[in-house]
């Protein structure tokens, strides 16, 4: 896996670790920046996944259940039945 | 709104919910899986019919990998008991370190007091015996015998977080030596409004005795030699005092009659008495900051 050489690995994880509590959307913007920190952000972005009793939202979480290196990233799944619909994963 | 505009809207609901069912069965190629958190918060779901809850139950009881999960929690203002009377459900939790049930305040009581009545400790508490660390209960209406947990039954070896809510202390189900009889694991104690009964009104129990508060608090400092950390919390919504299920629950002390309805116990709760039950408290709560600084009321 490639990386930006001028930070390691290990500080880009706390930083990332860090969006991951505070903005998640963020976190999906910067896995789209390069292939490096897509690999790197990918665990964090999928760790916690939402679902609503919406067609949008379930699509959503077939997509990461069917998807082999999405999957194993998952640790935390939320069933919501009846809130509206939000951000997912 | 017209008939096919309904109908359509009801059929395309029904459609979203099978998605969802099919979607759930897939979390079987979640092997990373440990946390499941489940929220069952619906406007007027009371009228849902029972297959909306227990085909998402049953789906996640499917799709989980086995003995996987660590964490359960449970939020819903409305449960159909029927759901979690599976075996299927009894072994996908059996591994569970963290458990916990929250139903806040909701006009359909009689569903949650059965929730809570007949499956809380068979279904979700039994099973997990062994092996649970942590564990949550919150119901948002009192809960002392019936509705009730048999404590008397149950034994948490690795038992370290309790956190109560609204679970009254009574001679019946033991609440009082259920926590003292996980002293050696028990770091950390919250209880959230957790009144005391101080008699029955009718002559079918004449032989208990009823503890004060100062003395539960005596004993629980005497007894939870290594608790680090310790909530105690009165605090009462305003929203309940317009609330006839939740009539006479603003008090530290309750009588309870034939059937079970509790009221404030006046002739206890007087001021001499809430002192030194205070004064009690701040002797536990030093207690507990010898080991650790910091607990707030």
């Amino acid at each position: 896996m490639k990386h930006n050489p001028s930070l390691p690995i290990e500080l880009l994880q706390t930083i990332f670790n860090e969006v991951h509590i505070t903005n998640k959307i963020d976190l999906l913007n910067i896995r789209l920046t390069s292939l490096s920190f897509c690999s790197l952000v990918t665990p964090y972005v999928f760790r916690t996944v939402h679902v609503r009793d919406a067609s949008t939202s379930t699509q959503r979480l077939y997509s990461i259940l069917t998807s082999p290196h999405l999957v194993k990233e998952i640790k935390d799944v939320f069933v919501i039945q009846g809130e509206s619909e939000g951000a997912s994963p | 709104m017209c008939f096919f505009t309904a109908l359509r809207e009801d059929n395309s609901e029904h459609e979203e919910q099978g998605a969802l069912v099919v979607a759930l069965m897939e979390l079987r190629r979640a092997t990373s899986l440990t946390s499941l958190n489940i929220i069952f918060l619906r406007p007027g779901g009371f009228n849902d019919p029972p297959t909306s809850q227990t085909s998402i139950i049953h789906s996640l009881t499917a799709g989980i990998p086995s003995s996987s999960l660590t964490s359960l929690s449970l939020t819903a203002d409305h449960l159909f008991s029927d759901t979690f009377k599976t075996q299927a459900f009894a072994s996908k939790i059996s591994a569970l370190t963290c458990l916990s049930i929250t139903t806040p305040r909701s006009p359909r009581i009689m569903s949650l007091r059965g929730f809570w009545g007949n499956v809380v400790s068979p279904h979700f508490l039994q099973p997990v015996m062994g092996t649970l660390t942590c564990l949550t209960l919150h119901p948002d209406f009192l809960v002392g015998v019936n509705p009730g947990i048999s404590f008397p039954f149950l034994v948490f070896p690795h038992l370290s977080h309790l956190s109560l809510r609204m679970f009254i202390f009574e001679p019946e189900n033991d609440l009082e030596d259920f926590i003292i009889r996980h002293g050696a694991t028990l770091t950390h104690l919250r209880l959230e409004n957790c009144p005391i009964l101080t008699k029955f009104l009718d002559d079918a129990h004449p032989n208990h005795s009823f503890h004060r508060q100062s003395d539960i608090w005596q004993r629980f400092a005497e007894t939870l030699e290594v608790l680090m950390e310790l909530v105690v919390t009165e605090q009462w919504d305003d929203r309940d005092l317009e609330n006839p299920h939740m009539r006479g629950v603003y008090s530290r002390y309750m009588t309870c009659d034939r059937y079970r309805h509790y009221d404030k116990d006046g002739d206890v709760e007087v001021p001499e008495r809430l002192g030194e039950d205070d004064a009690a408290l701040d002797l536990f709560r030093s207690v507990v900051n010898t080991r650790r600084g910091g607990s707030r009321r």
